[in-house]
């Protein structure tokens, strides 16, 4: 047990990305928290310079990049921020494609993060693979789940980790009829696995911790991961981001409040402005204050994204057609655009000149903002469970950070805590 | 040689290492998508150290250790070379470690302000490289495979073109799109232009590129000089020449 009365200073070791690795240090006095930082240890990437000077038609591809797991999500955010620059308006076939396209990209992060980052703390195992002597079946579900996410981004996008057929205005080369009725068919057989998560993840909800924050995520009719209006509690505000999100460029990590506070972005931010996506779940009693209760959501969210995309490409009849194209450039052309990625809304936002060379670039990712909320619920959350035991609390701790699933990979990144 | 694919029972499994630098993380996450449905892997292999998906991680000694990224500070340096001495086979995975890739762009920006990425043969002896950004997936198990037999695993060394369905006029410097085709190393099956999109050259050049001759292709396309030098290093640093 720890003496709470002492000064202490905690290091957990080694978390991994906001662009890289990281270690979670906190400063205990007494009951009070003094201070909880993440520390990034790993240089940035700098992907903001690094399309400087390029053309505007690379940017996709570029910011592709900046992360594996929701590549998808970054190419619609600036395939979007180009044509809201351009003035381009895609095809409705092209806009229902993407739609689908990006739920692809979030069934495969929901199902990786909830069974082989989150699910092994809950079950009490050290990972998957140590799971798999006992829960091997479910793995295999989970596995044949992501697999219909990944399905979708190569039938649509051409392959599962930074797609490659689409671009401004429309996709170089459409899918075939054929493939998309496949889909269809094996998209109706993982709705049952689907439920099954969303049942599993309800035996986890508990009220554990609460801290009310703002929020932020896209709002709309139809609970679009794509489409939608930039929106707080209260407020819409859209490309007037900037008024709002303040963004502080740290060395080497970027974090955001609004007016001087924390707030949140992710599957309780989507849950508190728009409703569940599913209406069965409407009426489920969970707090939406706790992040705690994100792991939930997100399963609500695997079903949604296949309802939905079995809606949409049931529907469809690819027709070909080509990308839709803008001949000349203005002088300043500017372009802005909020996708919800997996982990929260995501901005991008762009200038180019009349040659097509891209002179200002902003990139808001969805961890960035949920940083400083990370470490005000620990600040928060620490002192509650100080009496237990040190590996608790550290288990605890991770619970916690896990829950914003930290881009993906961060999650189990936590390898020693180094206790001073 | 034995030329069964099998591998029997008596032989160990390779006790593997997936280690992450500066990258976008899409390599490693390839090597995961590999279990959906290629082969049964774990029969192959025993991960022993993978902190994308575990905890308690094991220290080596590994039989093969696959590293994917840049190595941008002092920290991560001293990790590349702990891994090394721990390891019997080294894997440079995808074209950050390999060239430096999207992450080593910022070795171009004027004055180096932000520092550099440098792939992994500027510190430690690689053994094998699996190029592209991300790796081919296929490629990768080839390799798992060669190696577990003990067998020295070969770099594709002949272009996309090779691999390239469009043929005849379709062919993209046919129709004066810049496609960097003719100089990359094959392996990823043309996957982009099955997609409807150029060579990007993610996967570095082929021994004994014609890569001047290329240039001055593009330069008719009307590119300018400092274009096409952008364009060659995106993926492959300097690999295609400075």
């Amino acid at each position: 047990m720890l003496l709470v009365s002492e000064m202490k200073k905690i290091t957990i070791d080694h978390i991994c990305k906001i662009y890289g690795h990281a270690n979670f240090a906190i400063k205990v006095d007494g009951k009070k928290v003094q201070k909880a930082e993440l520390e990034i240890f790993e240089s940035s990437r700098y992907f903001e310079s690094i399309v400087k000077g390029r053309s505007y038609e690379e940017a996709p591809e570029l910011t592709s990049r900046i992360c594996g797991i929701c590549s998808t999500a970054h190419q619609m955010a600036s395939l979007k921020a180009m044509e809201h620059a351009l003035n381009i308006e895609p095809s409705s076939q092209t806009k229902k494609l993407r739609e689908v396209l990006h739920m692809g990209g979030i069934i495969q992060s929901h199902v990786f993060h909830l069974y082989f980052l989150a699910l092994p703390d809950y079950l009490g195992y050290d990972s998957a693979i140590q799971m798999s002597k006992k829960h091997g079946k479910k793995l295999k579900e989970a596995l044949s789940l992501r697999k219909v996410g990944n399905d979708i981004i190569t039938i649509i996008g051409g392959r599962p980790v930074h797609p490659i057929s689409c671009r401004i205005g429309g996709f170089d080369k459409l899918p075939n009829q054929d493939d998309i009725n496949k889909l269809v068919k094996s998209l109706k057989e993982k709705r049952k696995i689907a439920l099954k998560t969303i049942e599993l993840m309800k035996g986890f909800l508990k009220k554990e911790f609460e801290r009310k924050t703002e929020v932020v995520a896209l709002k709309n009719k139809d609970h679009s991961f794509i489409d939608g209006v930039v929106s707080t509690r209260e407020k819409e505000i859209e490309e007037d981001y900037r008024r709002y999100i303040k963004e502080y460029r740290g060395e080497p990590k970027k974090t955001t409040t609004i007016e001087g506070k924390s707030y949140r972005v992710g599957p309780l931010a989507r849950f508190t402005i728009n409703g569940s996506p599913v209406r069965k779940y409407d009426k489920i009693k969970l707090s939406l204050d706790s992040p705690f209760s994100s792991n939930f959501i997100r399963a609500v969210e695997i079903l949604y994204c296949i309802d939905r995309s079995i809606e949409i490409l049931e529907n469809i009849k690819i027709k070909k057609e080509a990308p839709r194209e803008k001949k000349r450039l203005k002088n300043v052309n500017e372009g802005f655009a909020a996708v919800e990625a997996p982990r929260g809304v995501l901005f991008h936002h762009y200038k180019f000149n009349r040659h097509g060379r891209v002179n200002r670039a902003n990139i808001i990712t969805p961890t960035a903002q949920n940083l400083r909320s990370i470490e005000d619920d620990v600040k928060v959350f620490l002192p509650r469970i100080l009496k237990k035991k040190k590996k608790d609390v550290v288990l605890e701790l991770e619970k916690l950070i896990r829950a914003y699933d930290p881009c993906t990979s961060c999650s189990t990144h936590f390898l020693e805590v180094r206790w001073l | 040689m034995k030329k069964t694919t099998k591998i029997s029972k008596k032989q160990k499994k390779l006790r593997i290492g997936n280690f992450w630098m500066a990258g976008c993380i899409g390599c490693l996450l390839e090597i995961f998508n590999v279990q959906d449905g290629t082969l049964d892997f774990m029969d192959y292999i025993d991960i022993i150290d993978f902190d994308l998906i575990q905890e308690k991680n094991i220290e080596g000694p590994f039989d093969v250790a696959f590293v994917e990224g840049a190595i941008t500070n002092k920290k991560e340096e001293e990790e590349l070379r702990k891994i090394r001495k721990e390891s019997k086979i080294l894997v440079a995975l995808g074209s950050c470690a390999c060239f430096g890739g999207i992450s080593g762009l910022k070795n171009f920006v004027r004055g180096r302000p932000f520092g550099t990425a440098k792939p992994l043969y500027k510190f430690v002896k690689v053994d094998y490289r699996l190029r592209g950004c991300p790796i081919s997936r296929k490629e990768f198990i080839e390799l798992v495979k060669h190696l577990k037999r003990g067998l020295p695993y070969r770099e594709n060394t002949s272009p996309v073109c090779t691999e390239c369905p469009l043929k005849g006029d379709d062919c993209f410097l046919k129709k004066g799109i810049p496609c960097m085709g003719p100089i990359t190393a094959a392996g990823c099956d043309a996957i982009c232009m099955k997609n409807g999109q150029a060579c990007e050259g993610c996967r570095g050049p082929i021994p004994n590129a014609n890569i001047s001759k290329l240039f001055q292709m593009f330069e008719k396309f009307g590119m300018k000089p400092r274009d096409i030098r952008k364009k060659f290093r995106k993926f492959a640093g300097n690999a295609f020449g400075e």
